[in-house]
């Protein structure tokens, strides 16, 4: 029973960090019509920058050799953190490379590739900066880690409710996660912001005659991206186990990408609220789904190919239902399952 | 810090032919019909197993058949390292007929399964476009390598080293450099027959289908098997690539691992940023891009990575030098695809205008008497103005 608690946890973690990168995803394909290859490596750097500078306080303060749990702020910092540079490396992105090529008339291909030349910029950065003999020191004196294999998971407090453990980090995705559907909706629908982002979206040019400002609302979703990126990072620093071994400049992101352009366009590449629930579908169905597949039907080696089910998932959904589980008409479905739940019941 | 020059040339010329077979491959699907295959590492993928798998079987029959029972043909997948070194050091040292036949069904093996899978990836690409269909392909790729990371039957017990490479070219007595020759003639060949198809109609087709899908429906043709028919050419010359890489010592270093066939950033997102640079469409452009990339930036790096960052001296400001050469690579190809995205959009050289056979030429050859040797301006003018006045009255 406490490791069926551990398991299930574990994946719904996992399922957040793909809902958390997928929504991402898709708000900038949304606005700008680009898919991100360079999307999942800002959470590294989210990741990296709250290690880092959690580990350059303590190392002010003075303390070297921290005990597991940290003061309840050290959490705090490392999350605002962890916001602010994904979506200041989101924001750079927009800045200097997506927007003058905009501009320039870029066809689709040309923003792939161009995202694809910042992410390898982005793991140089990463290679070098992380593996700083500053940045190692820090590391090492105050968590004993260090850049090149960064993992901070050891500080995630665990709570024990009904004997089982809980680990924050669960407690925490499943807050952002759901927190996030709730706040993505009010915004959308409730405020003005919101409505622009809409308007933008379905008519670009009309939004503009009417006064919108479309490229502020074009860096406000990349800001959204980088910051929901960062929610991620943070997951990502604090579970790093759940994951993978360890965080490196390219793992665990090369590894999740193609989960999370899955969850992007399983939900519906035009759909936030989607993103979320596509991301989550996919993270369930790696983690849970084909595991326990496997053990019911005692085939053992079907959880290797666990990630391959999220790949399938892409190409089942993009040449069966092109517009992903948005598109699927809600109140007919609701109605068939009515009428067969209802036909049942009379035959009995 | 010594350098060996045959050696450096040797890798350098290596690294050229099968980046510039692999990158015509993607050429001519992305480049010339403009389906954004994102998933070209599969492809060549198909080729290493060619070779590590098929070939390696054929290998074995042909040897048990021959009276060299030393190796069987379970042996291959069962006990592979020791069975490839047996068969290379003992039967392909000494036979020179077989290994030049088995170089040669390497290369048709790898073209067939490079192209039969690009037949199976045209289907979704029929009904895709844009960067849709780039994500599937790329999810497509991503599920082949991780099912044959963990297939035994595919690619052995140890997904992480991979399959002995058969040595093919040990009967030269000096493998290495037979390898590099060949890996140089098979691209010399892929460059040429791309410029031929370049040039033909069905490369004008194929650029008439990229650029004005309904002008060339209109004209009867159907779009459906044209991307199809691209599709498996350059999947097959990907193939081919494939194949090249998993026969070349220098390349392949004797180990054919999944990683390394299905790795997207060598074999899909490379290729791309060389195509780009080159110029889509191009393939002199291409052939250039990879020269210069290969002999300036990138071989030398990779091989004297260590020796680059010592003379760099970036311990002086606190940068660890072992990481900073595995960053310099990611650095130069990023900073080189932004840089030509935004400096030379079309690449070092755009692409040509096609190059028809001269008139008369076809004429001759058919059995047509030749045209008439065209006018020169005075005569045309004439000609324009009696018609003009023709109408007029």
């Amino acid at each position: 029973m406490v490791i069926q608690v551990a398991l299930l946890s574990n994946a719904l973690t996992y399922a957040s960090i793909i809902a958390l990168l997928s929504l991402g995803v898709t708000l900038t394909y949304m606005t700008t019509r680009v898919f991100n290859f360079a999307h999942p490596r800002f959470s590294l750097v989210a990741a990296y920058a709250a290690a880092i500078a959690l580990a350059s306080i303590f190392a002010m303060q003075g303390v070297t050799k921290i005990r597991p749990p940290l003061p309840e702020w050290a959490y705090a910092v490392a999350l605002v953190v962890a916001v602010i540079a994904g979506a200041a490396v989101a924001l750079i992105e927009y800045y200097l490379v997506i927007k003058p090529l905009v501009k320039l008339g870029a066809g689709y291909l040309t923003l792939m590739i161009a995202t694809l030349g910042f992410d390898f910029i982005l793991v140089a950065v990463l290679l070098v900066s992380s593996t700083h003999y500053s940045v190692t020191k820090v590391l090492l004196d105050v968590f004993s880690t260090t850049g090149s294999r960064l993992t901070l998971s050891g500080y995630d407090p665990v709570m024990f409710a009904a004997g089982a453990p809980i680990r924050m980090v669960f407690i925490e995705a499943m807050v952002f996660t759901i927190g996030l559907t709730l706040l993505m909706y009010l915004m959308l629908m409730r405020t003005k912001i919101g409505v622009m982002m809409r308007a933008s979206v379905e008519n670009p040019s009309l939004a503009l005659v009417l006064g919108v400002n479309v490229d502020r609302v074009y860096a406000f979703a990349w800001f959204l991206a980088g910051a929901t990126a960062g929610l991620a990072g943070y997951l990502i620093l604090f579970g790093t186990d759940i994951i993978g071994k360890y965080i490196t400049a390219t793992s665990p992101s090369d590894e999740m990408i193609v989960s999370v352009f899955a969850g992007s366009i399983v939900g519906g590449v035009n759909s936030v609220l989607g993103s979320l629930g596509g991301g989550f579908l996919i993270g369930i169905v790696e983690q849970l789904l084909v595991p326990w597949t496997s053990t019911v039907l005692g085939i053992g080696w079907l959880p290797r190919y666990a990630k391959m089910f999220s790949m399938l998932a892409i190409v089942v959904t993009l040449l069966f239902i092109p517009q992903g589980l948005a598109s699927i008409p809600e109140t007919r479905v609701w109605k068939r399952l009515v009428k067969i739940i209802g036909r049942g019941g009379e035959e009995q | 810090m010594t350098v060996d020059v045959g050696v450096l040339l040797q890798q350098i010329a290596s690294f050229i032919a099968v980046y510039v077979i692999v990158t015509i491959g993607l050429n001519i699907k992305a480049g010339s019909t403009g389906i954004p295959d994102f998933g070209h590492a599969m492809f060549f993928g198909m080729g290493g197993i060619a070779v590590g798998n098929l070939v390696a079987h054929l290998a074995v029959a042909i040897a048990n058949a021959q009276g060299f029972y030393e190796v069987q043909i379970g042996d291959v997948l069962g006990n592979n390292t020791l069975a490839i070194l047996v068969l290379n050091k003992d039967y392909l040292a000494l036979r020179p007929l077989e290994s030049i036949i088995l170089v040669v069904f390497s290369l048709i093996l790898a073209a067939l399964l490079g192209g039969l899978l690009g037949l199976l990836a045209s289907y979704p690409g029929l009904r895709l476009r844009g960067e849709y269909l780039a994500i599937l392909l790329l999810a497509v790729a991503e599920a082949l390598r991780i099912f044959t990371r963990y297939t035994t039957w595919v690619m052995g017990d140890e997904p992480t080293v991979g399959l002995t490479a058969l040595d093919l070219f040990a009967w030269t007595g000096n493998s290495e450099l037979a390898a590099t020759i060949f890996s140089v003639i098979v691209a010399i060949g892929v460059f040429i027959y791309a410029e031929r198809l370049h040039n033909s109609p069905l490369g004008r087709l194929l650029r008439a289908v990229r650029d004005e899908e309904d002008a060339a429906r209109a004209l009867g043709k159907d779009i459906a098997i044209v991307r199809r028919n691209a599709m498996i050419i350059g999947s097959a010359i990907a193939g081919i690539a494939g194949a090249v890489y998993s026969l070349n010592p220098w390349l392949a270093a004797g180990a054919i691992a999944s990683e390394s066939i299905f790795n997207r950033v060598l074999w899909t997102f490379w290729p791309w940023a060389l195509m780009i640079l080159g110029g889509m469409a191009s393939n002199r452009g291409i052939a250039l891009a990879v020269g210069i990339v290969g002999i300036a930036l990138l071989w030398p790096i990779r091989v004297y990575k260590s020796e680059i960052t010592s003379m760099l001296h970036v311990e002086a400001v606190g940068i660890d030098p072992g990481y900073f050469a595995n960053a310099l690579e990611f650095l130069l190809l990023g900073a080189l695809i932004i840089a030509v995205i935004f400096l030379m959009p079309r690449g070092i050289i755009p692409e040509q205008p096609s190059y028809t056979l001269d008139f008369n030429r076809i004429a001759l050859e058919k059995g047509i008497p030749p045209s008439t040797p065209k006018k020169g301006v005075v005569e045309r003018l004439v000609s324009r103005l009696r018609t003009t006045a023709k109408k007029q009255s």
